[in-house]
């Protein structure tokens, strides 16, 4: 017979590293029938008849929130063997809270207080086998971080279960049992002994949902509510304040006795750090700053580094291992002598002479030996005489060398330094793969499938990975220390004042990595219309995936200029808050604003190894979704960019003629008034809706990434002479704001749960990505080169319409209504 | 017969390659979906470093 | 009678009672603001809102509206 072992806890109490612990690999995760919220079980490792239920975090076995209500639904209905109740042993006070409801289920209950790693640290001291005796259950020490403990907890678990009955120690004041006697004597002499217990306390507290689900008759109602009302005119205050001040008068005694804290009130480090990180004046621009930052060095600075290694280099010509700056000398002194057979030849026409005959002789495969003598004979005695200036790269003048007959004959002579001689040089993935396919005498189809189609859209891709790695390691370390939830802090009066709660600003924060985790973790927020508000703008943030459309476009069409990256960060913001005040002011969304009461965590140092491991789960992660879903988007890109009708029959055709350019002209004139109305770009911004890196892809495809421009340089020269600064941007912020991809729509659909709500949502996204670009394309033209038509219009009509949406009086809400605040509608 | 094999070798060497990559992939896509994975990415966010904040 | 929204940062007062009733009300208890509880005002949030209290041992942000709710002992006692 299977055991069930229920784990409970307080959020932000180690339940899930603990989970995870327990049933390592061995997890299941669904939904909870009917709602949204998350079920994790798993198999306890070891021990394969053990079954863990993670119940969701709760503070309480409160009617009033959803996680609640399934928290305490499961413990009733399932009746679950044994619970777990795992408590932060810094914070035990609250914890307990929870404690005190759950041993009065009937079921055995076994402490395990966790974080005793940071207690002892404190110099703080439990002394666990007192508790026990308190609270009548088994009390384990454990550190679900540092891995101790965990399996005396799980073992004690078993044991105790189905065994061992939890007899709740707490009792409360006289008159409160009594009128907890008189209840259980009106409606519950039909249940087992130890659940009455709880129900009492229940109907005491006037919860709904167990008086529904009793079917208490009217008599029964009317009776109980006798016995709680003269109860409460004793006490001159409401059932339910009553039980919640007697539970925290009996956890403090029950702390007198068991624990010692050894330095109450004082400053700890994390305190010092929220004093100048949430202050008054300074809490914002140190956000800005700090988001800034992570932008930029990502993106821009140390980022563009990496990645011109990652696409000259790797994916490109190849690179140097050794030798990079004797080649790059040689180089040099090569180019010098080139340019001084252009000046002299130059110098040789305006004095007069035939330098045609010479020129066109010297362009050819194998010069003709006479000709050249013969001009560098005329040349002498003329004499012709050139000067060359050399300029250094930012145009400044270097040297002046004169150049003379003799200076052009030698010059001749010069050849191009192969870099394979230079130190060790490791020629590009596409040159490898290039010679081995003609080595082995490949078709050219197949040829052109893998070096223009596969190694062309994926290497676009993973040219960026460095980037992105640099991103995760930011993104880890301000996740694992803390920082963020001070964030949530610092924005809930804007977020309150735009209709969102600082709760909301949680999942956004997490879609900065990826935007499914951030759509689910929306359901900590109570508030029905608040959660769908939330899921609905919480992509606009850019997420990992973006991150190559915008260093890209930021890289190739920017040259790297230092506000795009970090643009668009603030674009998605901007986009988050605008949204919030414009829906809040529309019917769907009016309504009064979700309490907002939010825990915070202490600041730790994460350690290094956990940052690396993350950046490295994060980008093997990125690597293997380009190794797949792109992969085969990019096959299908190259077959439908290179085969296409002509004359009448199916095959390789020019890229303008294929099905793609053909299928991309369709949809592409809508995309015109954005500053992009090309097939290509249409098509790349499609793709991108299976999988944001898509667009990058794409582009290595039809704009041919691995061809590379005659003098070397620019890897993506096609892609920049296609779209001008203002077009480029505006194409950038389309794909920020714009519906996300599959993976993230599906999450919407689920979270939404309704099939009107999802459409909205995908509506507000596509319709709002639409409407900025086109603003900021039209409105741009027209600023800054006078350019004014229907287009500029359209952009100063959407603008005024924005700003009305934005500025128009608040729709007046709906009176707070008890429960109302928590839309509960399970 | 033969004579074809031997001449066009590297393009069905290098033809099988890339179609059992392909299928191994798509294999692994329709894994993934049948045990509730995102066919994206190939995770459970469960698991996924991501899932933090 | 002083609500807990006056109380200014680095102040620690007691709680004598809290105003209004429901979900909002018990929410605030459950978290540990009860009759005779201690709290601590840390700081209040750049915008004015919201403030964040140390309540039983751990730091909880609260919306000032909330905290209005809470009456509390104007004797400051001693940090």
């Amino acid at each position: 017979m299977p055991i069930t072992i229920a784990l409970a806890g307080n959020p932000n109490s180690g339940k899930t590293t603990l989970f995870n612990a327990l049933t390592g690999s061995n997890q299941f995760v669904g939904n909870w029938p009917g709602v949204t919220v998350e079920k994790k079980e798993g198999r306890l490792k070891g021990n394969r008849d053990v079954i863990v239920a993670d119940l969701p975090g709760i503070y309480s076995l409160s009617p009033y929130s959803l996680e609640e209500v399934i928290a305490r639904n499961y413990l009733i209905d399932e009746h679950p063997d044994v619970i777990l109740n795992i408590i932060d042993g810094t914070n035990l006070e609250r914890n307990l809270f929870l404690t005190t409801q759950l041993t009065e289920l009937g079921i055995p209950v076994v402490l395990a207080i966790n974080m005793m790693d940071v207690v002892k640290k404190n110099g703080d001291k439990i002394n666990t086998s007192q508790l026990a005796k308190e609270l009548g259950c088994q009390v384990i020490e454990i550190s679900a971080l540092k891995g101790t403990g965990i399996m005396e907890a799980a073992k004690a678990a078993v044991d105790t279960a189905g065994n061992v009955k939890t007899i709740p120690r707490h009792g409360f004041s006289g008159t409160v049992e009594h009128t907890l006697a008189h209840i259980e004597e009106a409606a519950l002499h039909d249940l087992s002994e130890e659940r009455r217990r709880w129900y009492s306390i229940k109907l005491f507290e006037r919860d709904e949902k167990i008086i529904a689900k009793l079917k208490l008759g009217q008599e029964q109602v009317q009776h109980i509510e006798d016995s709680i009302k003269s109860c409460e005119t004793e006490f001159d205050n409401d059932s339910e304040s009553i039980v919640t001040s007697e539970r925290y008068a009996y956890i403090e005694s029950i702390i007198k006795g068991c624990v010692k804290i050894k330095n109450k009130g004082s400053l700890s480090a994390s305190d010092k750090i929220d004093r100048i990180v949430t202050n008054r004046w300074l809490a914002f621009p140190i956000f800005a700053l700090v988001m800034f930052i992570v932008y930029f060095v990502s993106v821009t600075t140390v980022g563009t580094f990496v990645t011109d290694w990652a696409n000259d280099g790797v994916f490109g010509e190849g690179w140097h291992l050794t030798g990079g700056s004797a080649y790059e000398e040689a180089a040099g002194n090569f180019e010098i002598e080139r340019l001084k057979v252009e000046v002299y030849l130059t110098a040789a026409r305006e004095a007069g002479l035939n330098a045609e005959a010479v020129a066109e002789t010297l362009e050819s495969e194998e010069p003709d030996e006479a000709v050249v003598d013969a001009f560098i004979a005329d040349a002498s005695a003329a004499p012709v005489a050139a000067q060359l200036d050399v300029t250094d790269e930012e145009g400044n003048l270097e040297e002046t060398l004169s150049v003379s007959a003799t200076d052009f004959k030698t010059a001749l002579t010069a050849e191009e330094p192969d870099p394979a001689d230079f130190g060790v040089w490791v020629p590009g993935v596409p040159v490898i793969v290039g010679r081995f396919l003609e080595a082995i005498n490949c078709a050219e189809w197949l040829q052109g499938l893998i070096l223009d189609g596969i190694i062309a859209g994926v290497g676009a891709v993973l040219g960026f990975v460095p980037q992105m790695l640099i991103l995760f390691i930011f993104l880890a370390f301000l996740e694992s220390c803390g920082y963020m939830a001070r964030i949530a802090f610092i924005m809930d009066r804007i977020f309150r004042r735009f209709g969102l709660s600082g709760k909301s600003f949680i999942p956004i924060l997490i879609g900065t990595g990826c935007g499914v985790p951030g759509i689910m973790a929306s359901r900590t927020i109570e508030s029905e219309r608040d959660r769908r508000m939330t899921v609905i703008t919480t992509t606009f943030i850019p997420c990992g995936a973006k991150l190559p459309i915008i260093a890209l476009i930021s890289g190739a069409l920017f040259n790297g200029a230092w506000w795009v990256a970090p643009s668009s960060y603030f674009v998605g913001m901007a986009a988050i808050v605008c949204s919030g005040i414009i829906l809040k002011k529309t019917k769907l969304f009016a309504g009064d604003v979700s309490p907002f009461v939010m825990e915070l965590p202490a600041y730790h140092m994460p350690t290094a190894g956990n940052i690396l491991r993350s950046m490295w789960e994060r980008g093997w992660s990125f690597i293997k979704k380009a190794g797949t879903i792109i992969l085969l988007a990019t096959i299908l890109v190259w077959f439908t960019s290179g085969f296409g009708w002509a004359d009448g029959s199916f095959g390789m055709v020019d890229m303008s003629d294929s099905i793609l350019a053909r299928l991309g002209s369709l949809i592409a004139p809508l995309f015109a008034p954005l500053g992009w109305g090309n097939w290509r770009a249409a098509v790349a911004a499609v793709t991108g809706l299976v999988a944001k890196e898509n667009v990058v892809g794409t582009f290595g495809i039809l704009y041919g990434f691995a061809e590379v421009s005659e003098d070397g340089i620019e890897v993506w020269s096609e892609l920049s002479a296609a779209f001008t600064g203002l077009a480029a941007f505006s194409f950038l912020v389309f794909n920020l704001l714009c519906a996300p991809c599959f993976a993230a729509i599906g999450a919407i659909k689920r979270e939404m749960n309704n099939a009107g709500w999802f459409f909205i949502a995908i509506a507000y996204q596509c319709v709002i990505a639409y409407v900025v670009s086109l603003c900021i394309y039209q409105l741009g033209l027209f600023f800054s080169a006078g350019n004014f038509g229907i287009g500029t219009v359209a952009g100063f009509l959407s603008l005024a319409g924005f700003l009305f949406l934005l500025l128009r009086p608040e729709l007046k809400g709906q009176p707070l209504k008890t429960g109302g605040a928590f839309g509960i509608n399970a | 017969m033969f004579v074809f094999l031997a001449e066009n070798i590297g393009t069905i060497l290098v033809g099988m390659a890339v179609f059992g990559i392909v299928s191994a992939i798509i294999a692994k896509m329709i894994r993934d979906k049948r045990n509730g994975k995102s066919i994206i990415c190939g995770s459970d966010c469960s698991s996924c470093r991501s899932n933090r904040c | 009678m002083q609500t807990l929204k006056t109380i200014r940062p680095g102040n620690t007062v007691r709680v004598t009672d809290i105003g209004g009733v429901g979900p909002v009300k018990r929410r605030i208890m459950e978290m540990g603001i009860t009759k005779g509880a201690e709290v601590t005002v840390r700081k209040v949030a750049p915008l004015g809102d919201p403030v964040e209290i140390t309540i039983r041992g751990y730091e909880l942000s609260l919306r000032k509206a909330d905290a209005e709710r809470i009456i509390v002992d104007n004797r400051s006692t001693a940090e």
